[in-house]
């Protein structure tokens, strides 16, 4: 899409728009046949409050993880040790080539079981391993953005920088790095985004996150609607800022062709 | 200054090719110290490709590159530091862009030679002085001309103290009214007696700076000797037709 120049007559159409597809899905939803629940499930919105702070806790846990070990990875990428690169390289691949559901079941029903995990953590293995595996997932498309946001400097900036004596280590700390930090923030805050969402999948492993009580208060209330309609609107709450917060930062800096959309 | 009179740059029997081109086509340098070597010759003759084998950013196939006594050798341990002895400006100059231009001049002393903070920086003010740029100091690169980076990139290059100094075309990315500038810098580092490398299409520069010009072709050396010499009395056909292109650039065709 083109730059085109904003009016007070676009911000108009837009928000006009939007209104019409925000109305026409509460009309569908206000035309099903069976009579939804709202009031059951407002009675107990302490689920959902619940759920979300977890979704919350959990996805920042993750996050932490993920940007720890794909900083890590995508800087072994582009280090100098062919041995460092292809070990990053390996984790990226195997993580990128398998669904994360998968994952998420071998890490806990395989790997977890086979080490006993229960027995250290108790009940809050099904967290642990929930947080480990998103934080992994997430790492390896961070990886990625790194890897991608080191590979768009200009090879001008390295050859500079040897010139002057500095060895690979240094010129990719002092020189690279900052100089790709502020060009991955939009990818990386976009993969925030991408991690909340996925958190929804822990569910599976019973951690207590949004979707499990959504899930809980629909199997209780026997009523679908009253319980994953306020779900999605919960995450979206969550997510559209952050998505207006990578538009944004993405207008500040300079567009980067080469940076990759956090997830395809 | 050195006061022997052993050369600063060494080369022997460069040779680079990639794929079906051969940029070197086996090349002597030798470069004494306090001399200034331009080297000329028509685009693709191998120029920028020599100047980057003489500090390790190329490695050539075959022949072998020493600076001051020491062999430069692209993966072996020692080349950051043969690196470091060798300044090295480039056309488009590849300043550090998060950095101010006094940081530019500081990051590679302290980092590579560990010098403190203050000396590095009472030295980077020094430098910035020496290229007319005292009072620019704090601007960041994209505040800063095109003849005035030029001249933060080359004291940012004279910042490590360098044996010698490589230019690639200093001046061929910058608008005409700032060429002068930058000249004059390099010219005032020629008198001060800096052994210089300098590839240039500037042949008012090679002519009345340079002490030796190389002139270059299809990646081979055709003809070398004193400057005065090689402008006023040619001797290869290839470096008549050159110079009677680029001296009269009217003549030159335009592609239709
Ligand atoms: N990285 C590279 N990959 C492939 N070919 C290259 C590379 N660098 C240089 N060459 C080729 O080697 C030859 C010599 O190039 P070089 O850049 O050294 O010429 P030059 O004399 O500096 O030319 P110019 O005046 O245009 O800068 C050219 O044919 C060029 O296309
Ligand atoms: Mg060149």
């Amino acid at each position: 899409m083109g730059p085109r120049a904003t009016t007070g007559r676009d911000a108009v159409v837009r928000a006009a728009v939007v209104a019409a597809i925000v109305g026409a899905i509460v009309l569908a939803v206000s035309l099903v046949p069976a009579e939804v629940n709202w009031a059951s499930a407002f009675e107990r919105r302490d689920l959902f409050t619940r759920g979300l702070v977890t979704t919350a806790a959990i996805s920042a846990g993750a996050l932490v993880v993920g940007l720890a070990l794909g900083t890590l990875a995508g800087l072994a990428r582009a280090s100098s040790s062919v041995a460092l690169d292809q070990a990053a390289f390996t984790y990226v691949e195997l993580v990128r080539g398998t669904p994360f559901l998968v994952q998420l079941y071998v890490l806990y029903f395989c790997v977890a079981r086979a080490a006993h995990l229960y027995d250290a953590f108790g009940d809050a293995e099904p967290v642990l391993v929930g947080i480990a595996g998103l934080g992994l997932f997430s790492g390896a498309y961070v990886a990625e953005i790194v890897r991608a946001g080191v590979e768009s400097i200009d090879r001008g900036q390295w050859e500079a920088a040897r010139s002057l004596g500095l060895s690979h280590a240094q010129t990719l700390r002092h020189v690279i790095v900052p100089q790709a930090a502020a060009r991955m923030l939009p990818p990386l805050t976009s993969e925030a985004v991408s991690l909340v969402k996925e958190s929804s999948l822990l569910s599976v492993i019973g951690v207590g996150e949004l979707t499990f009580h959504a899930k809980n208060l629909s199997a209780a209330t026997y009523d679908s609607f009253a319980a994953y309609l306020p779900l999605a609107v919960l995450y979206l709450c969550v997510t559209l800022p952050l998505s207006w917060l990578t538009r944004r930062m993405e207008r500040r800096l300079a567009p980067v062709a080469a940076l990759p959309v956090a997830r395809l | 200054m050195t006061t022997s009179n052993a050369p600063i740059v060494d080369a022997r029997g460069l040779v680079k090719r990639w794929g079906a081109v051969t940029a070197l086509d086996g090349v002597d340098l030798v470069v004494r110290p306090g001399e200034v070597v331009c080297v000329v010759g028509p685009s693709g003759s191998g120029k920028s490709t020599l100047l980057r084998c003489l500090n390790g950013l190329e490695v050539p196939d075959e022949g072998e590159v020493t600076v001051a006594g020491a062999v430069v050798r692209t993966g072996a341990p020692g080349i950051d530091a043969a690196r470091a002895r060798t300044g090295m400006v480039f056309q488009s100059f590849h300043l550090f862009p998060h950095l101010t231009a006094l940081e530019n001049l500081t990051l590679a002393p302290r980092l590579v030679r560990g010098v403190p903070g203050d000396a590095a920086r009472a030295r980077a003010h020094g430098l910035l002085d020496r290229v007319g740029l005292a009072d620019r100091a704090g601007a960041r690169p994209d505040q800063l001309s095109g003849g005035q980076k030029q001249r933060v990139a080359i004291a940012r290059a004279l910042a490590m103290d360098p044996e010698v100094l490589l230019c690639d075309e200093p001046t061929s990315a910058l608008d005409p009214e700032t060429v002068g500038e930058v000249l004059t810098v390099l010219r005032d580092l020629a008198r001060d007696g800096m052994t210089m490398v300098v590839v240039t299409h500037e042949m008012g520069f090679a002519r009345d700076v340079s002490s030796r010009t190389v002139f270059m072709d299809a990646g081979r050396v055709i003809e070398e000797g004193r400057s005065t010499d090689v402008f006023s009395a040619p001797r290869s056909p290839r470096l008549r037709d050159f110079l009677a292109r680029v001296l009269r650039p009217l003549d030159t065709e335009v592609p239709r």
